[in-house]
């Protein structure tokens, strides 16, 4: 039995937000770049793409700059608009008391539901179910805000008829009996006790196993194939199916240790993205996985299987929001380059890149590394985007980058594409990035009220137009945390070539960081930018808290705090090894019991 | 059901059940027109309008429609203009100002973060599920409500973006946006004719297959929910809804007699995926799916307030850059905006013809059907004050048509009040209670 008692750091996450009032931004913009922009409008015709980068920015601005209204008239350092953290700070681990998660019950991701059926059936194809309102890329799922409606059950009732049909015509292929030395009714049962049992993560209990006996002898009228075939159907739609139970055994008064199988659930799910493997699913039916050390067995095989690492780099990406470099919007007349091939191949560099840096042997597997490394992989289209010459094909080969051009995942071309306006960089979105994926900050939400007059803006750089944020009153609080930030990022062009200048002048890269714990200061340039936070604690902790909050399927809050500082002890104690943060999740002593919810 | 097409499926228990005489179109064409439902649509435009091409000049009923209206020209005697509603919002409340003033307009409250989520929610139900959830709507048809959109992109993922609907305090109902899977599941089970003899019984069959599904489904949700801890049943609860939801489809097998959807589903087939035909393609589900009584209460997006919808393409003329984006842009975007909004206005005119077109008892659909037309601000530029909103039909809730009224001052609250009052319902706050004085006068009769 763990001690549960409330968490040892008092700590208020969300901050008070402080009363904003309704503000009309008059952007004033020099009158050079009036002129300058009726020249251009009339006379070169600037492509309607880069009025939409530019109103991008603006947006993004717009979207950033909120609770920027009354810094001027506040008495200095009262009232400036600060990134607020994301994160708990972490516990003391060897004076703090975790807390148990609540018990819970959680429905399956669509990424998730589609990879359980594809191993419990012999099936190429799983209808697309689609929670509407989730997007592809989302790094916690919103799912628990989703209940299942009309239109969601529909749809699982669509796909269970589809695959119960296809899983009834390969029987021989997936039933676990032999339906002609057995009898129609033992493989009912077999097929009850094996496979539901396997959908469904848990022993059954009698009256769920008597009621679904019931229905396959229903669908047996029509012989084996129909008996199956409906439990098939019923199963594949069941809410012991689709969500995960997370309860915990037993009759202590405070936490419930989870039973073998709800253990092997989470971890498979976790790890997996899919229900447990043979070996994990047999652990869990002879209670041997309840051992800390035959526990920690399984998660160490599981993490060297390639599957388990091909499914952790989509979760590494997804933090990255890696994914939008394939539909990010460019001007086609800029950057004709930009085709879906090229896109594909930035992809591919940085899913290669994170494999290597979590699982290979050639990078040292540290945060550094990812953030550092000149070393990475670039097949034909992309070596010629980066300038390299003598690499032809589609298979990555291994390079090692000039480092006074590249270096580690910020520089990668599918970050800065996808980080960039259609038309023109994006320092906002390049800045607010790091202050959220590395930093963990967030910041307030968006004035109401931001109307930019009548002023055109376009021909701006972005250096120019961040200047011009920086003279706004109504913009410069929240921007002073953002610009400095992204402007470092200025050496790479909208869809992350190196450059060396822009709008006609020599890039200025020149930045600073502010209102971080351990990585302030000036800065020039990208490189500058990650080796700073390579070294930072903020930034090791904001990735082991963010792929914590994955885990847990929900931002961290103050109860976290002594997990978090468990998670960060198990990393900085491997050096910062990156695959040490998912090892160090799985094996967390308070993912393993359950507090008592309310009365079941 | 592996040869069995759903559609044949279903085809089998129009017949099968004999249930011709129960067909809602025979039940409305002998009924007279007070006995047919009242129903309720919420049709949404993004980033709000340009004012002073929005509203008419003029007097109540002599009102000079402006460029943006003026596609409701023809439908005018079916139409209420509002001016002077505010959207009450909070300021310091989460979210940016598209999002949360859509769940500020639709539910009525400032939003919230939810639990455990840094993402803004509606805290009370929003005014369809308010209708929907009272006696006469969601209890009476197949579907209790509708919630489709003609696009979904915004500037962010953030889920309340795309979200109008709420059942209740962060319990968000996204719209399905795709025309194929709404049809298929508002109409999949529908076809005009019947089955033959030879496979009537495997139908039968078939029909009392799923049934023995959908009632171990229940069972299965009982066991989960006496083993859940109380804070996790309200969604469970949520699914149990659903699976009765999709048990009415087999027991109201009248409405396999409905024959309009075929047609329908040729069209929706063959949606090219222009912003216009589907969200056409969506406006006709929810106009059949009132006709054929399948439900009473429905809400349509046609973009998330940061709408990336290009217009180009179909107003030559117009920059070819976001909507959204055009209502942020430098220099004078009144044209555009114009040509913008006057474009959903010329959408929304021929919805409203259609359904003034289809006879209902001795009058017409839209008689019985409210439809309420608006956005989630005033202006793109973030204001909420005297914001866009027009009423048609609903002649047989007591709303006159032909009128040009100012409420100025008056909450969007308000409005809800005088809606659902008209719709039935006995309220006189909606949404947090200190941004409603009561119904609006004169508005009903």
């Amino acid at each position: 039995m763990r001690a549960v008692g409330p968490p040892p750091v008092s700590w208020n996450r969300r901050g008070s937000r402080s009363a904003r009032s309704t503000f009309a931004v008059r952007a004033g913009p020099p009158k050079r770049a009036r002129s300058e922009l009726s020249r251009l409008g009339t006379s070169l015709a600037i492509p309607s793409e880069v009025r939409v980068a530019f109103v991008r920015l603006v947006l993004a601005a717009s979207l950033a700059s909120a609770g920027c209204s009354g810094v001027i008239s506040d008495p200095p350092g009262s009232g400036e608009p600060r990134p607020t953290d994301m994160l708990p700070r972490a516990g003391d681990p060897s004076a703090c008391e975790p807390a148990a998660l609540p018990a819970r019950v959680w429905r399956l991701t669509d990424t998730q539901y589609a990879n359980a059926i594809r191993d419990l059936l012999p099936v190429d194809e799983v209808p697309d179910v689609r929670t509407p309102g989730t997007t592809n890329h989302d790094f916690v799922s919103p799912a628990e805000l989703l209940r299942v409606d009309g239109a969601l059950a529909f749809q699982y009732q669509a796909a269970a008829e589809q695959l119960a049909a296809v899983a009834a015509e390969r029987l021989d292929a997936w039933l676990p009996c032999d339906a002609a030395s057995e009898g129609d009714a033992a493989c009912g049962a077999a097929l009850i006790d094996r496979w539901v049992s396997r959908a469904y993560r848990r022993p059954l209990s009698a009256d769920e196993r008597a009621d679904l006996l019931g229905l396959f002898e229903v669908g047996a009228e029509e012989g084996l194939a129909g008996g199956v075939s409906l439990v098939v159907e019923a199963v594949l739609q069941a809410p012991s199916f689709l969500y995960r139970t997370e309860l915990g055994a037993g009759t202590e008064e405070e936490a419930l240790d989870l039973t073998s199988h709800e253990l092997a659930s989470q971890l498979a799910f976790f790890l997996i993205g899919s229900i447990p493997d043979e070996p994990l699913w047999a652990a869990a039916e002879d209670g041997s996985l309840l051992d800390d050390a035959v526990y920690e067995a399984h998660v160490d095989r599981l993490l060297a299987t390639e599957r388990v690492q091909r499914n952790l780099d989509r979760t590494v990406l997804a933090w990255l929001g890696t994914e939008r470099v394939l539909v990010a919007d460019k001007d086609p007349d800029a950057y004709p380059e930009l085709d879906a091939d090229l896109r594909r191949s930035m992809y591919r560099e940085t899913e290669r890149f994170l494999h290597e840096v979590l699982w290979g042997d050639t990078l040292s597997g540290d945060l550094r590394a990812l953030l550092t490394s000149t070393e990475t992989w670039v097949d034909g289209p992309l070596a010629a985007h980066y300038g390299l010459e003598g690499i032809s094909g589609d298979t990555p080969v291994p390079v090692t980058l000039p480092r006074d051009e590249r270096a580690g995942i910020l520089t990668h071309a599918s970050l800065l594409t996808a980080l960039s306006g259609a038309a023109e960089t994006s320092v906002v979105h390049r800045g607010l990035f790091v202050r959220k994926a590395l930093l963990c900050q967030t910041l307030p939400a968006p004035p109401d009220g931001v109307d930019l007059g009548d002023e055109d803006t376009a021909a701006l750089s972005e250096r120019e137009f961040a200047a011009q944020r920086a003279d706004n009153t109504a913009c410069r609080g929240c921007h002073q945390l953002i610009d400095p930030v992204g402007l470092v990022f200025e050496h790479y062009d909208p869809i992350g070539r190196f450059r060396l200048e822009d709008h006609g002048a020599a890039v200025d890269a020149t930045g600073a960081l502010s209102h971080t714990r351990d990585a302030d200061g000036e800065l020039d340039g990208a490189i500058e930018l990650a080796e700073r936070l390579a070294g930072s604690n903020q930034v090791s902790q904001c990735i082991a808290g963010q792929m914590l909050s994955h885990a847990f399927g929900r931002p961290l809050g103050e109860d976290d705090a002594c997990a978090l500082g468990q998670v960060n002890e198990r990393f900085e104690g491997s050096g910062q090894q990156l695959r040490e943060v998912f090892r160090a999740i799985a094996l967390l002593d308070e993912w393993r019991s359950r507090s008592v919810g309310g009365e079941p | 059901m592996s040869k069995l097409g759903r559609r044949r499926f279903a085809q089998a228990l129009g017949i099968g059940a004999g249930a011709l005489a129960m067909s809602p179109f025979a039940r409305m064409l002998s009924a007279d027109t007070h006995s047919a439902p009242k129903r309720l649509l919420i049709a949404h435009f993004p980033s709000g309008t340009v004012t002073s091409n929005w509203m008419p000049s003029g007097g109540e009923r002599d009102f000079v429609l402006g460029p943006i209206l003026r596609p409701f020209e023809a439908v005018r005697e079916h139409m209420v203009v509002l001016e002077g509603l505010n959207i009450v919002r909070e300021s310091g409340t989460p979210g940016d100002n598209h999002g949360s003033g859509m769940i500020q307009v639709m539910s009525g409250g400032s939003p919230r973060n939810a639990d455990g989520f840094q993402t803004p929610v509606a805290k009370h139900p929003s005014i369809d599920q308010l209708v929907a959830s009272a006696p006469g709507y969601g209890d009476h048809t197949r579907f209790a409500s509708l919630q489709l959109a003609a696009d979904v992109r915004a500037d962010r993922d953030d889920l309340y973006h795309r979200v109008m609907s709420y059942a209740g305090a962060a319990a968000p109902l996204p719209p399905e946006q795709r025309p194929a899977e709404a049809y298929a599941r508002v109409f999949g089970e529908l076809m005009p004719g019947g089955a033959t003899d030879e496979t009537r019984l495997e139908l039968e069959r078939a029909r009392s297959r799923r049934q023995s599904v959908l009632d171990f489904l229940g069972r299965d949700l009982g066991r989960l929910s006496s083993r859940a801890p109380a804070d996790q049943r309200p969604k469970l609860d949520a699914h149990l809804e659903a699976i009765r939801e999709l048990e009415r489809t087999l027991d109201d097998p009248a409405v396999g007699m409905c024959e309009a959807p075929d047609e329908l589903g040729r069209l929706i087939s063959t949606v090219d995926g222009s912003h216009g035909a589907i969200g056409q393609a969506h406006l006709s589900i929810v106009k059949t799916a009132f006709a054929c009584d399948l439900t009473r209460v429905a809400t349509f997006m046609w973009a998330p307030g940061t709408s990336h919808v290009n217009f180009s393409s179909v107003l030559p003329g117009v920059e070819s850059k976001g909507h959204h984006a055009i209502t942020h842009s430098g220099g004078d975007r009144t044209a555009d905006l114009t040509a913008i909004d006057t474009w959903y206005c010329e959408r929304m005119a021929q919805v409203v013809q259609e359904l003034a077109d289809t006879p209902e008892g001795d009058g017409s659909l839209l008689d019985s059907t409210l439809v309420v037309f608006m956005s989630e601000m005033a202006r793109g530029g973030h204001s909420f004050t005297n914001c866009p909103f027009v009423l048609f039909g609903g002649s047989r809730l007591g709303l006159e048509g032909g009128r040009f009224l100012e409420y100025s001052g008056r909450s969007s609250n308000d409005l809800w009040v005088t809606v659902a009052n008209a719709m039935g319902l006995d309220i006189d706050t909606m949404g947090d209670a200190d941004k409603c004085r009561g119904a609006l006068p004169g508005l009903f009769a």
